[in-house]
């Protein structure tokens, strides 16, 4: 009995001091890390020498010995916010895209100072499409935008009304606009908050009516005031725009959208930064409504590796018409002159396609996307199957 | 081991069954037009009176019947009077209802009589865009894609007068069934289901969760719903409370698979159809 207490404590004595000692030996190995702690900001549990806090001393399933992913290992101390929008690298749980996770020189141990970090992703050509930059924007994007996420939209702190009249008086954006300023007039209708090449950072394109001060175009006008629209709906934009109700197919993107004028789900109907009038570049604008391409695009599974360039350099409207087709996928000229607008020499040496070359599995017309899926694929040259074999015994039967 | 090996090897017959999503199917036919194949097809129709099933052949601008063993039977065109055909229905007086996304327009064809009228839509004062119809004890439902709404015609001596219309917080109205006396309406951008009574008072709603672009929707005698994903090329079950009880399909261009699937039926004798857009086809199953 009194051998296996003395064994117990010998025991008990050996694992303690190899947890003390384990703490400190790390840094005489990781001289790097050791370097760190010099910097003016340092990750509590590195300063106190819990290295084990996060790392594993001797085998791990994640990198860098991690006892747990990069985001748990983060989540469990730091507590996570339930909000509506989420930044991408938050949820993604790349914390460490932003955050040093042993020192920096910058608060909140940010690899660089909060207004260059931002600009390593968002970039300063696409975001800055003037010359004139608004303030707080060479100063700190933080007096605008959250950086983990908010429950407004584009991660602002609070609605965007709120965060404007924060430091324009009201009263004074009051008298310099002519017109009563609605409940749901939003600044960024016809201002860039981020930079502009006109005066009061405006917005370059501007809708005719709008420009002419022709209001009572789309709204009625009641006692000199400029008041509701004059229909809710598409018809107010179609009486002017027939052109676009006569472009007819059983698809139709005027049938859809989450206003009650789907016009206005891609268009600005005053001042537009993108011709013609629309509320941002064609290809966010696309993608956000479609998700799963947005998924595709911005996967890292090999499975959708291989993309098309046009689809890398986000251009949708060179292969997709915008407002209705009879083509499932909005493709311009049917799916098989789409792509040879481009591709035109590949009709001398490609595959049979057309209505004499039938799909033995659905006995349709082969077409491109018969075997190919501009979106993302997992093979070269954008084909769906492995085309050293999958891909042709799709169709072709091998003998056996 | 043993145990481990037979565990994998039961787990991959009852995939390959159906059975693991609690739901098993059988491929009973694939229907590809006749002479002419289908070219983008849209909507199916059971006549259970009949015994007919009619497909919306929407870029060959024709309605085509096929008999309950899918063997093809007439095709329909109405004098070439229907421009892009998108959805039809068949009432109790025997007339075809068919609403044309070329004119939005929806047609009463009086075939005994052989005449078409346009459905009356002045009393609403604004312009339509007709999309998905349903029918119902007499009613005709159509959905209006434009102002995100549904209308319900009453029958009168010789054809339809406009009863009233439903305009709710819908987004993106994609298909309305009528089952089980309930108005059940599928809307793809908010993946919800509003459920009405047949005369459209609102009754609950059901929110969908797991799917990503919902067309179609159907409804069992026990209240299950079967939501269409296109772009998953699935269907998948929710129960009375919305929550997902199964799922079958798979994306694809082989027989049994979908690609890009449009519209889905159930004709009430277990068989499901579903008019497989992508592939050209429509596809049926029988659910056991």
């Amino acid at each position: 009995m009194k051998r296996c207490l003395f064994w117990i404590l010998v025991g008990g004595l050996l694992l303690y001091s190899f947890e003390v000692y384990a703490q400190k030996p790390c840094l005489n190995c990781h001289a790097e890390i050791k370097k760190q702690l010099q910097m003016g900001y340092v990750h509590s549990p590195l300063k106190k020498g819990e290295c084990t806090v996060c790392h594993s001393s001797h085998t791990s399933d994640s990198p860098h010995l991690l006892k747990k992913t990069v985001k748990e290992t983060c989540l469990s101390c730091h507590i996570k916010v339930k909000v509506k929008y989420a930044h991408l690298p938050v949820a993604d749980g790349k914390c460490t895209q932003c955050h040093n996770p042993h020192a920096s020189v910058n608060k909140w141990l940010l690899r660089k100072p909060p207004k260059q970090l931002c600009f390593q992703c968002h970039k300063k050509d696409n975001l800055l499409i003037g010359k004139r930059v608004h303030k707080p924007v060479s100063q700190n994007c933080l007096s605008c935008h959250k950086a983990h996420g908010s429950n407004y939209q584009f991660l602002l702190t609070t609605n965007i009304k709120e965060i404007c009249f924060a430091c324009h008086s009201q009263n004074k954006v009051g008298q310099i606009h002519k017109v009563q300023m609605k409940e749901s007039t939003s600044c960024l209708s016809c201002h860039n908050v981020h930079a502009a090449s006109g005066k009061f950072l405006l917005r370059q394109y501007v809708h005719q009516p709008y420009a002419k001060g022709q209001c009572k175009a789309c709204h009625q006008i009641k006692n000199g005031e400029v008041c509701e629209l004059r229909a809710k709906d598409s018809t107010l934009c179609l009486k002017c725009h027939p052109k676009v109700f006569a472009e007819k197919g059983i698809y139709n993107h005027l049938e859809v959208g989450l206003n009650q004028n789907p016009c206005l789900d891609c268009h600005s109907p005053h001042r537009a930064d993108v011709r013609p009038m629309l509320k941002a570049r064609p290809y966010r604008i696309c993608l956000s409504c479609h998700q799963e391409t947005k998924r595709r695009l911005f996967s890292a599974s090999k499975k959708y590796r291989y993309k098309h360039p046009n689809v890398k350099n986000k251009k949708c409207l060179v292969c997709h018409y915008v407002h209705a087709s009879n083509d499932l996928f909005f493709l311009k000229q049917g799916g098989i002159n789409t792509c040879l607008s481009c591709h035109g020499k590949h009709i001398k040496f490609s595959h049979p396609m057309g209505e004499k070359a039938i799909d033995p599995r659905n006995h349709q017309p082969i077409t491109c996307i018969t075997c190919h899926h501009p979106m993302g694929a997992k093979d070269k040259y954008n084909v769906i199957f492995d085309h050293n074999k999958e891909l042709c015994i799709q169709c072709h039967q091998i003998g056996t | 081991m043993r145990k481990g090996c037979l565990l994998i090897i039961c787990a991959i017959c009852l995939m390959a069954t159906g059975l693991w999503a609690g739901v098993k199917t059988e491929l009973d036919g694939v229907i590809y037009g006749n002479e002419l194949v289908f070219n983008q097809p849209q909507f199916a129709f059971w006549d259970s009176g009949r015994q007919r099933l009619y497909i919306v052949d929407s870029l060959n601008n024709r309605l085509v019947s096929f008999n309950s063993q899918y063997k093809y039977i007439s095709e329909f065109t109405a004098g070439g009077k229907l421009n892009l055909p998108i959805a039809m229905v068949r009432d109790d007086k025997g007339r075809i209802v068919v609403s044309c996304a070329g004119d939005h327009k929806v047609y009463v064809i009086y075939l005994k009589e052989k005449k078409i009228l346009p459905l009356d839509f002045s009393a609403y004062h604004q312009r339509v865009i007709p999309y998905r119809l349903a029918f119902y004890d007499g009613y005709l439902y159509v959905v209006d894609k434009g102002k995100k709404c549904i209308f319900i015609f009453e029958p009168k001596a010789g054809g339809y007068s406009l009863k009233k219309w439903i305009k709710e917080k819908a987004a993106g109205i994609d298909d309305i069934k009528v089952r089980n006396g309930h108005l059940y309406v599928l809307d793809s951008l908010l993946k919800r289901v509003f459920i009405y009574s047949p005369m459209g008072n609102f009754e609950r709603v059901i929110k969908l969760k797991g799917v990503v672009s919902p067309v179609s929707l159907d409804v069992d005698e026990r209240g299950t719903l079967y939501v269409l994903d296109k772009v998953k090329g699935k269907i998948i079950l929710f129960n009375p409370n919305g929550e997902m009880v199964g799922k079958f399909g798979k994306l694809g261009w082989k027989e049994g698979r979908f690609y890009y699937p449009q519209y889905l039926l159930l004709s009430g004798t277990g068989k499901i159809f579903v008019v497989d857009t992508g592939n050209g086809r429509v596809q049926v199953f029988d659910l056991h």
